[in-house]
């Protein structure tokens, strides 16, 4: 219910990064991040959708296979915030690594983690269920299962260490972007096995 | 300028801020789940003082 609130929010946030993004980064830099991370959405959440151990999206406006449209809009917005106000903390309070390959997307990553926690608050709550976790799932906030910041946070540690990386390579924008968009599905893998690896020690520690 | 390139990440991020205590006042009408805007509110005020102090050395200089 009233997932058309989520769905523009993310809409709205996303075109505002990519505003910034084209303005101050470039063509072919943006469209590598936010096509990249349209990809990571989409794919991603349709092959969770395949998974029942994790979450299913139940009753939103628009639909790509099984993933909700916003779904190929939030991640890579979250991202990109994340990124951009982790970079000017580096740079005010640790200018030695602010170029860090390793220091960059760890710093992004607690950022992410802490924007996870609002949006998954609410989005569990029984009045919106605008994604909906097994019963099993170990609880900590409200309807937040445990899991949730460590996920976002992996997402985003990857997919800027690995944006990052394309970013600098000796080849042209162009090239980059494609190799980019490419590798988002390397990303996809990684993180739901790094989602599994984080989940097992979960209810390891908590059962 | 140097305004607008400091505001628009930071506005998406208030912007999921602001519309989710929205939905965890009004339509959840939970008031105490605003506790978990509190981190992220944390991390934007580390980020203004990082600015503040970006922009105090750049004009010394």
């Amino acid at each position: 219910m009233y997932a058309e609130i989520v769905t523009l929010t993310v809409m709205a946030g996303c075109l505002l990064c990519i505003i910034h993004s084209w303005l101050y980064r470039g063509r072919w830099q943006t469209i590598a991040f936010f096509v990249g991370g349209f990809v990571f959405g989409i794919v991603r959440e349709n092959i969770v959708s395949l998974l029942p151990m994790l979450y299913t999206y139940p009753d939103h406006p628009f639909y790509i296979g099984n993933a909700p449209l916003m779904m190929g809009f939030g991640w890579s917005a979250s991202f990109y915030a994340c990124w951009m106000i982790s970079n000017r903390m580096l740079e005010a309070f640790a200018p030695k690594w602010k170029d860090n390959k390793w220091v960059v997307p760890f710093v992004s990553a607690i950022a992410t983690a802490t924007l996870s926690l609002p949006v998954e608050v609410a989005a569990g709550a029984s009045q919106t269920m605008w994604w909906v976790w097994p019963p099993e799932a170990i609880m900590v906030l409200f309807e937040m299962p445990a899991l949730v910041p460590f996920g976002w946070a992996g997402a985003a540690f990857l997919f800027i260490f690995f944006y990052r990386w394309t970013e600098s390579r000796k080849a042209t924008p162009r090239t980059n972007a494609a190799l980019f968009v490419v590798l988002t599905l390397l990303v996809i893998v990684l993180h739901l096995v790094y989602v599994f690896v984080v989940r097992a020690i979960i209810v390891l520690l908590m059962t | 300028m140097q305004l607008t390139k400091e505001l628009l990440p930071v506005s998406a991020i208030l912007l999921v801020i602001i519309m989710m205590s929205g939905v965890d006042l009004f339509i959840i009408g939970d008031p105490s789940r605003l506790i978990s805007v509190i981190p992220v509110v944390l991390v934007l005020v580390i980020w203004l003082v990082a600015t503040l102090k970006v922009r105090r050395s750049e004009r010394v200089r």
